[in-house]
């Protein structure tokens, strides 16, 4: 039989009593200024991509202004996506930490540079070589459009108090899988487009899985606690994957995104 | 009417045809990484060709036509015609390099499809080969070398036959005007089509 003599009791009335406390002092806490959103958000970004292989193209007449025979042939790609996703604010509101889901369409060409009257609209491209045989068809442009499905993470930090109007810095990363993709030529020769196909395999598939880090610097308009809009620009996005284009591979891009967000 | 018509749009049709292949007329030079003075190898018919003649360098430019092929006086010319002097100078002087092969009668720049694949020793009286340096030209006494077609392909453009690509190889070592001279490390990328091919 246990026999608690009046000091022990006061010292566990003691302990009781700042569990309560601290377990209340928490949940209140909580409750009171963590703040939670869901959102939508749609961007667009310009990528700089630079032709993934020249190993199908026949070089160009070297282009004397620049002296860089690659150069008339050119590449260009960007991508526009849109995305839902849920936002948790720090106890200070000075972090929010986000994450959701994100679709992303990449567009991306290679082309001819036809801005000196000197250059054709069209470079040639090995087709095919068999034996003693070799095949060029002349082609004006192919492009590519990839869509990923994206887990995007991102991290906002607001250096100022909450307010009507605060400026944020973001960091984020997405990691994301291609569900479909579509090749497109422009024959110089209409006649051979029946060759659409093949042309399409020499350029590539883009890869499976692609992945991304980026940083972003914003506004956010809204009170605390109610719908806001932000609107940041993305600046340089790196691509951690280099092939999330069979045409090109892109380096880095310049964008920017809308978010729309409503508190719950 | 609508035969003139049609005999014009043929016309026409024509000749921008003949006009569209201008393109693989032209020179793409690009520079090799370990010689940089000349043209790397390839294969693509950049109209294109280099080699060391002892120290100094004899390359193709983009004024003179590089390559030509004469079939006359029962034998046949590959001709090459370039600068002596690497693509920089100022002062080149015009060169040319004729490989000349007796009892090959091709009548067609399409025939040169034989050559792919083969290997010439240039020691073989039945070849001939000859050096111009300023319209002066020399029979080079081929001491040794060879003359090499690493390939010869048939180029189709939009599935219409353009040209005879000739890529390949030469070395030789020759007394020219009484010198021994020493060609080195020459390599040639070529397209032959009708404007380039004589017979006569």
């Amino acid at each position: 039989m246990i026999v608690l003599n009046s000091a022990s009791i006061m010292k566990m009335k003691f302990v009781i009593l700042g569990i309560i406390l601290c377990s209340n002092s928490l949940v209140s806490l909580a409750q009171e200024t963590r703040q939670k959103f869901y959102g939508i958000d749609a961007g667009m970004t310009l990528i700089a991509a630079p032709m993934s292989g020249m190993d199908y193209v026949r070089r160009d007449v070297p282009d004397y202004l620049t002296g860089n025979d690659a150069n008339s042939i050119t590449s260009l790609m960007y991508k526009s996506s849109v995305g839902i996703g849920s936002e948790y604010f720090s106890l200070n509101s000075k972090f929010g930490f986000s994450g959701g889901v994100r679709y992303t369409r990449n567009i991306s060409s290679i082309g001819k540079n036809d801005y000196w009257s000197n250059s054709t609209s069209y470079f040639y491209l090995l087709y095919r070589q068999e034996g003693i045989n070799t095949e060029y068809l002349k082609v004006k442009e192919i492009s590519q459009i990839s869509d990923y499905i994206g887990i995007p993470i991102e991290i906002r930090y607001f250096p100022f108090d909450p307010q009507l109007f605060r400026v944020y810095f973001k960091l984020g990363a997405e990691i994301s899988y291609c569900v479909h993709y579509k090749t497109d030529v422009v024959f110089y020769d209409k006649a051979m487009d029946p060759f659409q196909k093949g042309v399409s395999s020499l350029a590539g598939k883009p890869e499976s899985f692609s992945s991304s880090a980026y940083g972003a610097a914003g506004f956010r308009f809204g009170k605390e606690s109610k719908p806001s809009v932000s609107f940041e620009i993305c600046l340089p996005s790196v691509f951690l994957t280099s092939e999330s284009s069979g045409l090109v591979n892109p380096i880095f891009g310049f964008g920017f995104q809308l978010n729309f967000q409503l508190p719950y | 009417m609508k035969k003139q018509i049609v005999i014009y749009s043929t016309i026409v049709l024509f000749l921008a045809g003949c006009a569209k292949e201008n393109e693989l007329k032209k020179s793409v030079m690009i520079y090799d990484t370990e010689y940089t003075d000349l043209p790397a190898y390839s294969e693509w018919g950049y109209n294109t060709f280099g080699a060391y003649y002892d120290r100094e360098v004899f390359i193709s430019n983009d004024i003179t036509v590089p390559a030509k092929v004469i079939v006359s006086n029962n034998k046949m010319s590959f001709v090459l015609n370039g600068q002596k002097g690497a693509a920089y100078y100022y002062d080149f002087k015009e060169m040319a390099l004729t490989f000349t092969i007796t009892g090959f009668l091709p009548e067609d720049y399409t025939n040169l499809i034989v050559f792919n694949d083969t290997i010439l020793d240039l020691t073989n009286p039945a070849y001939q080969v000859k050096v111009t340096l300023d319209t002066i030209e020399y029979t080079a006494n081929i001491l040794s070398g060879e003359l090499t077609f690493k390939r010869a392909q048939n180029l189709f453009v939009d599935k219409r036959q353009i040209e005879v690509i000739l890529s390949g190889y030469f070395d030789f070592k020759a007394k020219i005007n009484e010198e021994p001279v020493t060609i080195s490390n020459g390599r040639f990328d070529v397209g032959i089509s009708p404007d380039n091919f004589y017979f006569y």
